[in-house]
Order: C-alpha cells, then structure tokens, then sequence
C-alpha cells in the first residue's frame, strides 16, 4: 500500500523541520493514511503531538523511530499511503541519511538566511552519497518562513540557482499561526480563519511535491 | 537592490562550495591525555566506526 516516504531534513537546527513534517503530514492524511515518524532523538514532532487536548487528538499519529530506521519504514509502511520522516538536525549519527536511502522525496526546509545557505551545501553532498543507494530520490529544497519585503528573501530564488538540488516554487511564509499551532498541539489546518493562509501555502506545497 | 543582494548570496553560496573539505576519512584521531604536565603526551586513539556516518547508515 505503501505509496510516498517523504523525509524532512537539514543538518542545521531551527530551520523548521518539525513544524513542516508535522503540517505537512496532516495536509497529506486528508489525501490518505498517513504516520509521522520520529526520527529526532530530541522528540519535539511526538512533544508536539503530545500537546493536543485528548478531546481533540492530532489527526497524524507519530511514532518515535531512531534505530534500524530504513526496516522498520518498510515495515510500518505498508499500512500507509504516506510517510513523514522528521529527521534530526545532523548528519553525524547517520540517521538522516538512513531515512533518505528509503524515501521517495526528500525536502530540505532553508531559511532565508546566509548562514542557512551555507549550511546547506554540506547537505547537498551528503544527499549525492545516499544516491550512490538509492538513486531514485528526489531532494527539494524548500524556503521557509519568507518575508516578502526582506531584500534577502526576494534574492534567495538567485542564491537557490547555485545548487544542484531544485528549489521548488512553494514556499512558506513566516507567519504566527505556524507557532500558535505548536503550542496548541494542532496544525495550521485546525487554526480557523488564522489559519486559512497558512494551510492553503501547505496545501499548494504537496500539490507541487505530489506532482514532481 | 533584488539582483544584488540575491548575486551577493549566489556569491557567498559558492564560497562555501568552494571551502568544503576534503572528503577523507581518517582512520585514527590524536587526541590529548587529560595530565598536569607541560610535557602531555599525545596518543593515538583508535575511532570507533561509529563517528562515521557513511560507514555505518547503510543497511
């Protein structure tokens, strides 16, 4: 059954991978079954789950999955359409990379930020070596909390051009509600008319990586 | 001020391409004995194949 891993990855911290996976994966459960699993030692994607009232669950179950990574994703990935891999904020354990040799996509969230950038370039090459095992993986890069007005924002399309990875034409917009839902264990989607913004750019986003 | 700033990070971009390290992986690290001594003595310590990743994520 098992139809589309998609790994959240970046070797740099704060760049929103939890926030992604977990919005992501509730955008993806309303197109099939669906499972975050937690591959960040730090747990903040099942902290994050764990806020939600117990009248009113997260949609997405997640699962806390930091060893033999790569069999157990096969395993559990029979019964779900989708898989969310919230990897952790390095490359040094391997984990990261266990989770791209079985995935189908991989989105790397990058701020809009120098230091970010240069961050990222690392995690290019070690993407090209998880290739040499599974050469079907499609990386994405994908550039979080935008600001419009901010100069640097605007520039990112230009600086995206010197990787060999493609950028796609999604993007996230800095926003409040993003936050918000964390706090409230929920998602942008369960966020009400503040949420409305926020959902619709998820929602375009797994249009856009469904398609690719 | 779009076209400059976005050329001024492409710029920088590749700068850190271009400062990426060579991609060797050493065997063995020297590490410093913990001793009071002005004269420390540096010994071999032999890396467990766990600090590197490639060698061990595949399975």
């Amino acid at each position: 059954m098992l139809s589309q891993v998609f790994s959240v990855a970046n070797q740099k911290g704060g760049t929103g991978k939890t926030t992604l996976s977990m919005n992501l994966a509730v955008g993806l459960s309303k197109r099939g079954r669906t499972l975050i699993i937690d591959a960040d030692p730090q747990g903040s994607a099942g902290q994050w789950a764990g806020l939600s009232p117990d009248e009113n669950p997260f949609p997405v179950s997640v699962i806390s999955i930091t060893s033999n990574l790569p069999r157990e994703i096969k395993r559990i990935g029979e019964d779900y359409q989708y898989l969310v891999v919230d990897c952790p904020p390095t490359l040094e354990t391997g984990v990261a990379q266990k989770a791209m040799t079985v995935s189908d996509k991989v989105l790397i969230p990058i701020l809009p930020s120098p230091v970010d950038l240069w961050a990222s370039v690392r995690l290019a090459e070690a993407i090209e070596q998880v290739k040499i095992y599974n050469d079907e993986l499609q990386p994405y890069i994908l550039v979080n909390q935008l600001e419009p007005r901010s100069a640097i924002s605007r520039g990112m399309r230009q600086a995206l051009e010197e990787f060999d990875i493609p950028a796609l034409d999604s993007c996230l917009r800095r926003r409040a509600v993003y936050r918000n839902s964390a706090l409230e264990g929920s998602s942008v989607y369960c966020m009400g008319k503040r949420g409305e913004p926020a959902s619709q750019e998820v929602d375009a986003l797994i249009e856009e990586i469904l398609k690719s | 001020m779009k076209k400059k700033v976005g050329s001024k990070l492409a710029s920088s971009v590749r700068k850190a391409k271009s400062k990426q390290p060579e991609d060797v992986v050493p065997v063995t690290r020297a590490v410093k004995a913990p001793s009071v001594s002005a004269d420390v003595a540096t010994k071999v310590q032999a890396v467990s194949p766990e600090f590197f990743p490639r060698r061990v994520w595949p399975d």
